[in-house]
């Protein structure tokens, strides 16, 4: 049942993608289709989250990263789907995919101190950063790509891509939301920690550390970016190093370091 | 009264497939001269239903003929003083070819500029005012409906209005890929050529708020600003305007560049790294070739522009396969309800003829009903009326019949039979 339905979520998305790409007349079916897809990919989890012996892992993690990227897209991008949209549809379709093929992983400190009311706030807000940031690295790419050939006079294929300002226009709002979610995400973590343990040694948790290191850098993104205009260049090394160290921290930290958010 | 094969849709004229230019303005006809040539046609029984389309690239008529259909001929030979000179140039298409051919010309399909939008309003504009001159029947009035519908289609389900042509919309093109809208960007036209003109012109109709025009002599900007409602401003002052503008286009003889790059990099602080458009038309360039190393400097030249044309051309080409195979297949559903249709305007015409002859013998027993009161008058109406109803009757049922077998000999002879009288000469 649970695999049926994963299944008729990558679906939905991956119609919403062929959709777009097929009639750029139609795109409000298109973002019908993936509103239809995201609701259900949210009913979905919620369903999981409300299990009481599913402890949210790894897989949860991806999945809702997927559903994240969609949403986010939803709101900062007034719906059209024939530019980046599609991609997007197909990014969510495949982190539902990865979700459902990545082994059982949980963090091992929810097992010794357990759920609170804290927990699914700072996951959700989490995730809403991830798949915030997500999309700011993914229009950064986009707008690379969009710059790259018309700097090398290449033009075909360019009329199905965003122009760079609105790609520029998606980078600053994800920016602006991601980091919105990330303090409230980091600072929910912080009042769970605080209530959960009664001792202060999660500050040196290099998950926390590196979060924190990840926040001040996409802050200076987008002080920078709005302060002097920063674009192009500047702004896709900003993006890479900000979204690599994000990946790590979000990831990488959980598998490869010893701490409170190491997964086993 | 015509049968329903005489009544055969036409679609004759000469388009810029068949006609030079010289040929072209010679038949070419104002909105006046529209009206003037449909009422013609109407009352002198040529045609039973009209419509006259009459562009830069095409003067058409599309008309039901009344009679023999040679009369269209002898119609557009001598009403246009032309004589003979407009048969080599002359293209005649009947019933489904005449369907298709309209379907083709709303749709772009037979455009200079295949996939151009304009046509389609031209067409309408026809139709109003073949409408408004009482020359569309039943016939044309669903025919042009149903080519607007075709447009409509062809445009909504393939390629065909996606890509570029021409050198302002590869312009505009361009521009559009940089910025998420033109609405409120400011541009800078440099130098007064034919050229820069189109890319500036098709600018301002894509939504860019103000032109700014530059050209050594000052007087000639004031002339051109004057044409365009845009702002002269001073030729030797043009890199103080890079920080304010978001497109630059450059189109003088100067044999040295006018915009260099470090007026560009010393602009794009001052602009706060804004993206600045250049597209550069003349040679040799006006623009220093180093502008393009520029991060956010995004320079275009007539090269550039010609690629952008020929990509949109043969794409447009491709589209134009599912068009066509689109239009031919409305075109074969329209033309088999044709022959109804027809048949459908040649009975509301032969109503509309026995009602007057029913009113005319009513008025002409005038004196000899003066006696009688209000409801005898209305019992006579109501009489004939039921009167020419049950003669009717039959033959109309007949026709129904044979028009649902398909048997158009049978409809003709039906038809035949309500022909009016010949006057002996």
């Amino acid at each position: 049942m649970w695999i049926a339905l994963q299944l008729v979520i990558v679906v939905t998305y991956l119609l919403a993608a062929a959709w777009a790409w097929r009639s750029p007349g139609r795109q409000e079916m298109a973002r019908n289709i993936t509103m239809v897809g995201a609701l259900l990919h949210a009913s979905s989890l919620v369903h999981d989250l409300m299990q009481p012996e599913l402890l949210p892992g790894f897989a949860e993690s991806l999945s809702a990263a997927g559903l994240g990227v969609v949403v986010a897209w939803l709101l900062v991008s007034r719906g059209a789907m024939n530019g980046m949209g599609k991609w997007v549809s197909i990014a969510a379709a495949g982190l539902v995919v990865g979700s459902m093929a990545v082994p059982t992983a949980t963090v091992a400190t929810l097992e010794e101190v357990g759920a609170s009311v804290w927990l699914p706030l700072h996951l959700g807000l989490m995730f809403a950063s991830v798949s915030a940031f997500f999309l700011e690295f993914f229009a950064t790419m986009v707008q690379y790509v969009v710059r790259q050939r018309l700097k090398a006079k290449k033009f075909s294929g360019l009329g199905s891509l965003p122009s760079l300002e609105r790609l520029g226009a998606v980078q600053v709002r994800a920016l602006v939301f991601g980091l919105v979610f990330l303090t409230f995400g980091v600072a929910a973590g912080g009042v769970w920690a605080s209530t959960a343990m009664h001792h202060k040694s999660w500050l040196a948790d290099p998950k926390v550390i590196l979060t924190t290191v990840v926040w001040g850098w996409y802050a200076l993104a987008l002080v920078s970016r709005l302060v002097s205009g920063w674009q192009g260049r500047t702004s896709m090394v900003f993006s890479v190093l900000g979204f690599s160290g994000l990946l790590f921290s979000m990831i990488g930290v959980d598998f490869l370091v010893e701490g409170f958010h190491a997964y086993r | 009264m015509p049968t329903a094969s005489s009544h055969a849709l036409v679609a004759a004229g000469l388009s810029h497939h068949t006609a030079p230019v010289s040929v072209r303005e010679k038949f070419s006809l104002t909105e006046e001269g529209v009206r003037r040539e449909l009422v013609h046609l109407r009352r002198s029984g040529i045609a039973s239903e009209a419509m006259l389309l009459s562009t830069c690239n095409r003067v058409e008529l599309y008309a039901v003929p009344e009679g023999n259909p040679n009369t269209l001929r002898d119609y557009l030979n001598t009403r246009f003083g032309a004589g003979s000179l407009i048969d080599p140039y002359l293209y005649w298409h009947r019933g489904e070819q005449a369907v298709r051919h309209l379907f083709r010309v709303a749709s772009s399909l037979d455009s200079l500029v295949v996939g151009e939008p304009q046509i389609l309003g031209q067409v309408k504009s026809a139709a109003r005012l073949a409408d408004e001159s009482e020359s569309l029947g039943m016939v044309l009035n669903r025919l042009t409906q149903r080519s607007f519908w075709v447009a409509k289609q062809v445009r909504n389900r393939t390629d065909i209005g996606r890509y570029t042509v021409g050198v302002g919309n590869a312009g505009v093109f361009l521009a559009e890929q940089i910025f998420s809208t033109l609405k409120g960007r400011t541009a800078l036209l440099v130098g007064v050529g034919e050229m820069g003109r189109q890319v500036a012109k098709a600018l301002l109709q894509a939504g860019v708020s103000e032109l700014l025009v530059a050209n050594r002599t000052f007087e000639r900007s004031v002339m051109l600003a004057q044409e365009y409602g845009a702002n002269p401003v001073q030729y030797d002052k043009l890199a103080s305007y890079l920080s304010r503008v978001d497109i630059v286009i450059t189109a003088t003889g100067a044999q040295e560049p006018i915009i260099r790059a470090k007026e560009v990099k010393a602009a794009m602080r001052a602009r706060r790294h804004r993206s600045l458009f250049l597209v550069d038309l003349a040679v040799p360039r006006n623009i220093d070739p180093d502008v393009e190393r520029i991060d956010q400097a995004y320079v275009f030249n007539v090269d550039d522009l010609t690629s952008v044309m020929e990509k949109g051309r043969a794409a447009r080409q491709a589209a134009s396969l599912d068009a066509e195979s689109l239009v031919s297949e409305e075109s074969e559903r329209f033309a088999a309800r044709l022959d109804s249709l027809q048949v459908n305007a040649q009975v509301g015409a032969l109503h509309k003829r026995l009602e007057l002859i029913r009113q005319a013998e009513l008025e002409r027993s005038k004196k000899l009903t003066s006696s009688l009161d209000d409801d005898q008058l209305g019992a006579l109406d109501q009489m004939t009326r039921a009167l020419v109803k049950k003669v009717m009757h039959q033959p109309l049922a007949n026709l129904r019949e044979a028009l649902a077998k398909g048997d158009m000999a049978q409809v003709d002879a039906i038809l035949r039979g309500f022909e009016e009288p010949r006057k002996p000469r």
